[in-house]
């Protein structure tokens, strides 16, 4: 029979476990709903504001306006500092004019959303790479917010730090962090007014859009739907751990070659694989980045391959590492 | 190669080089049939302790491994008997971390990683296939990036935003920014040059 002594030590321990991951549980629930109420809030509010923009050693400040109502929702962002630059969205409908040199105008648009709202239910499960946790709370732009601790357990995908305002959980400040806990990205409202009433003249765009060229984009054909994921055509090798394939779309692009697009979630973060027939002479392989999205371009078997998404550079490279050793494996065989 | 070399290797994996030196050491990389070897052995020592073996073969598990098979010996100390399986991790874990402490200086030298190498399906293993691309790298000018490949990459980023469907308008921002477009970000993150540019 073991001492009173370990007995008392076991049930202190075990108590101990079960407290921790008592209160782990309740901050995840917490979590959840905050995330809930702010996906909600961003998209469901009427609001304008002016919105500052950090990366690295660059700031630009944006304007915001946002409608929604029984038409469902409208948006206009435009730049305050440097290019003259303008994003429209309509519902699903997106408009991208660009001015400066070459002037253009950028369009597309989906059938459906493909999906409304990212799988956040697949945090809470115990294999979740994410550790959330409630922070504190703090004063942005003349409103109280409480802070949302979003933490990577891995290399593959960033942290996120939110300030949501209290009362409706509208999104105030989002910095994206990198392994090391630092910003990469951080963008925080300056003034906001909510729940106001927009017009529609301030959602007219200030650039002409007949003025511009339009870019042939993808274009969506009637054919094109959302297919089950189990029929994609073709797949990666491999894709970093806990990443899922949630979504197969294919379509016809601008100049009316098709395409397939694969989407990757792992619950929050997630980036798409396009798969087109190749275009280019060129076959090398190489890494771009916009800010804190990656985007790897690649050939496999006469396919023109593009991975897109709001990632660290090492999952895109661990995508594209697997296949740039098929390509060349099939090449030697 | 010199010390100040091996510290700049080790700054590259970290992703810590300013980009003028990052694109002069990936030139001297290219050339440097040592510095390349020396390259490898890093990745093969981070994939390691990342646990990237596919064959699931590595230092801090191999050890860990080994000392579940330690046939059970009793303590001399007053350790209790609850405690023990912690402490057994404990072992572990500082060998494992004395293996991170001591690849700069011993077990590199002495080229380990011709027996790893052998070990199949790893991750960042060299094969001979990735030794053409690695002897190679051809860092990718910033310049590289025209308008059209911008409003190319621009036009997918769009894409995927919508069809992920995501928080709200941050995802837009970088587009409305006009945040520049860099050829490989290696600057806060681990960077293989194989990926830099493959030529196929």
């Amino acid at each position: 029979m073991p001492a009173p002594g370990i007995v008392a030590r076991l049930v202190a321990l075990l108590a101990l476990v079960v407290a921790t991951s008592g209160a782990a549980e309740t901050d995840h629930e917490q979590v959840r709903e905050w995330l809930d109420r702010m996906g909600r809030a961003v998209e469901t509010l009427n609001y304008r504001g002016v919105l500052v923009h950090w990366q690295e050693d660059r700031v630009e400040s944006l304007r915001i306006i946002h409608r929604a109502d029984e038409n469902g929702f409208r948006e206009r962002i435009y730049s305050l500092d440097g290019d003259r630059r303008e994003i429209l969205r309509d519902g699903e409908s997106i408009r991208c004019l660009l001015a400066g040199d070459q002037p253009l105008l950028m369009q597309t648009q989906l059938t459906s959303r493909l999906m409304p709202n990212l799988p956040i239910n697949r945090l809470e499960r115990p294999e979740s790479v994410y550790q959330m946790s409630m922070g504190d709370s703090e004063r942005v732009a003349g409103m109280m917010t409480r802070i949302i601790e979003i933490n990577p357990l891995d290399q593959y995908r960033y942290g996120y730090r939110l300030w949501l305002e209290k009362e409706t959980g509208m999104l105030l400040r989002s910095a994206l962090m990198n392994e090391q806990g630092r910003a990469l990205q951080q963008v925080s409202f300056a003034s906001i007014e909510l729940g106001v009433p927009i017009s529609d003249a301030e959602l007219e765009p200030k650039l002409d859009p007949e003025r511009m060229t339009e870019l042939p984009v993808f274009d969506d054909i009637p054919s094109s739907r959302p297919t089950d994921p189990d029929n994609a055509s073709w797949l990666p090798p491999r894709v970093p751990p806990n990443f899922e394939l949630v979504r197969v779309e294919t379509g016809q692009s601008g100049d009316g070659d098709g395409f397939e697009q694969l989407v990757f979630s792992d619950g929050l973060a997630s980036f798409s694989i396009y798969v087109e027939a190749q275009v280019s002479a060129d076959r090398r392989s190489r890494i771009k980045s916009v800010g804190p999205v990656h985007v790897y371009s690649g050939s496999l078997d006469g396919k023109q391959i593009t991975i897109v998404g709001e990632v660290p550079l090492m999952a895109v490279q661990y995508v594209g590492l697997a296949l740039g050793r098929s390509a060349e494996l099939r090449q030697s065989q | 190669m010199t010390d100040s070399h091996q510290e700049q290797l080790s700054c590259l994996m970290d992703g810590e080089l300013e980009p003028q030196a990052q694109d002069f050491l990936l030139r001297r990389l290219a050339g440097d049939e040592g510095m390349s070897r020396r390259w490898r052995r890093y990745h093969l020592v981070r994939a390691c302790l990342h646990k990237e073996l596919e064959s699931g073969h590595c230092i801090a598990e191999s050890v860990s491994q080994a000392l579940d098979r330690e046939p059970a010996v009793e303590p001399a100390t007053t350790m209790p008997r609850w405690l023990r399986p912690v402490a057994g991790g404990a072992i572990a874990a500082s060998v494992a971390l004395v293996a991170i402490v001591g690849i700069n200086s011993s077990l590199l030298e002495r080229g380990q990683p011709e027996a790893a190498a052998e070990q199949p399906g790893f991750v960042s293993q060299p094969t001979p296939l990735d030794r053409s691309f690695a002897q190679q790298p051809v860092p990718v000018g910033y310049s590289e990036v025209t308008p059209e490949d911008r409003q190319r990459i621009n036009t997918y980023v769009l894409r995927h935003n919508q069809a992920s469907g995501g928080s709200g308008f941050i995802p837009y921002l970088p587009i409305v920014t006009g945040a520049p477009v860099e050829a490989s970000s290696g600057q806060r993150t681990d960077q293989d040059p194989e990926l830099v540019e493959q030529e196929h």
